[in-house]
């Protein structure tokens, strides 16, 4: 502490800090209420909220470092404002191995388009799937044990 | 661990579809013709509890069963669980194809080697011993697995610690059912059908 204080430069780099500092202390703050934005909403299959995820956003033009990192609120939604148009993306990642990345597209207008999620409409629902999954599955396994048996019996 | 196709990186993928590949590979040389049935329903009830959601603190857990899995299939547990997870994937659009092999190797290398291990101990045991030790072993299976998807997340860019405390909140929860759950399965397995568990000990 004492060395840090016979060191010129330092402390003169300090005062400059604690200036700058006091000098923004100074400034008043307020704030605009903001209207719109964009944003997602990430959901689990089962319609619950992705609540509480990491969220990260990657500018059109670094898609390889984070522009900005946040959570999702308790509905699994996360809004932000793009500054400019490009295509913007979003990943959502639950830290517990369930992750998603959506790509936003937003026009010199500012508004935004994202694709619809070609994963959720394709698929078949709930009880239905679940259904013909496991007949799917039993059906390969009985083909298999079938094929694997025949040349024994003969 | 449901990770959609791409978050994790082209290195990960290729190192997840090796292991893979390898593990079904060799669960295809060992399995027997009788397996084969055990195997079906094991990959069935797999595919299904996915769809099982527990909630636990901000978010929801699945059941994963792997535990069970290697247990009741040893090598038998990769092929099971690659067509249980290509199903997941294909019908309820729960993680990625090209995450598949990641998948199976995050979910199967801990299920299989528990499995053997336990064969292994299991049969100089008494039946409650043995139940007890599968359920720690499941506990201890999912565990691992969150662990390797987690580590797998953080190579991709994700925080080690949101990740690792997510990680200990819902887990702790999952890691309790299922080892509750295998330790009632294979005790009852051990009494009705003990050759099930310990018939291809040797």
């Amino acid at each position: 502490m004492a060395g840090f204080l016979h060191n010129p430069r330092l402390t003169a780099g300090s005062l400059l800090v604690w200036l700058t500092a006091t000098a923004a202390l100074a400034h008043g703050v307020h704030a605009d209420l903001l209207e719109g934005g964009t944003g997602v909403r990430a959901r689990f299959d089962t319609g619950e909220p992705m609540a509480f995820a990491d969220v990260k956003v990657f500018a059109p033009d670094a898609p390889n470092e984070a522009w900005l990192e946040s959570t999702t609120d308790p509905e699994g939604r996360f809004v932000f404002v793009p500054p400019r148009p490009g295509v913007w993306r979003i990943a959502v990642d639950d830290g517990m191995g369930h992750a998603l990345f959506r790509d936003i597209a937003v026009g010199a207008d500012g508004h935004a388009h994202m694709d619809d999620d070609h994963h959720h409409h394709h698929h078949l629902h709930g009880l239905s799937a679940a259904i013909g999954g496991v007949g799917f599955i039993l059906g390969l396994f009985g083909m298999w044990a079938l094929f694997r048996q025949r040349p024994k019996k003969n | 661990m449901h990770i959609s196709d791409g978050i994790l990186s082209p290195p990960i993928l290729a190192g997840g579809a090796v292991l893979a590949a390898a593990g079904v590979a060799q669960g295809l040389r060992k399995i027997r013709d009788d397996d084969i049935p055990k195997t079906a329903l094991l990959t069935a009830a797999f595919f299904v509890t996915s769809l099982v959601h527990i909630p636990a603190g901000p978010t929801s857990v699945h059941l994963l069963l792997n535990g069970l899995i290697g247990i009741l299939l040893g090598w038998a547990a990769f092929p099971a669980l690659l067509i249980g997870l290509l199903f997941q994937s294909l019908l309820f659009g729960h993680g990625g194809l090209s995450v598949l092999g990641v998948h199976t190797a995050t979910v199967g290398i801990p299920a299989v080697a528990f499995g053997l291990a336990w064969r292994r101990w299991a049969a100089a045991m008494p039946p409650p011993k043995a139940a007890g030790l599968a359920g720690l072993g499941a506990g201890l299976c999912v565990a691992l697995t969150a662990l390797f998807t987690a580590t797998i997340l953080v190579f991709s860019g994700s925080h080690w610690l949101t990740t690792a405390k997510a990680f200990l909140a819902a887990h702790a929860v999952l890691m309790a059912g299922e080892a509750f759950l295998t330790f009632f399965a294979v005790a009852f397995l051990l009494r009705v059908r003990p050759t099930l568990l310990l018939g291809e000990a040797k």
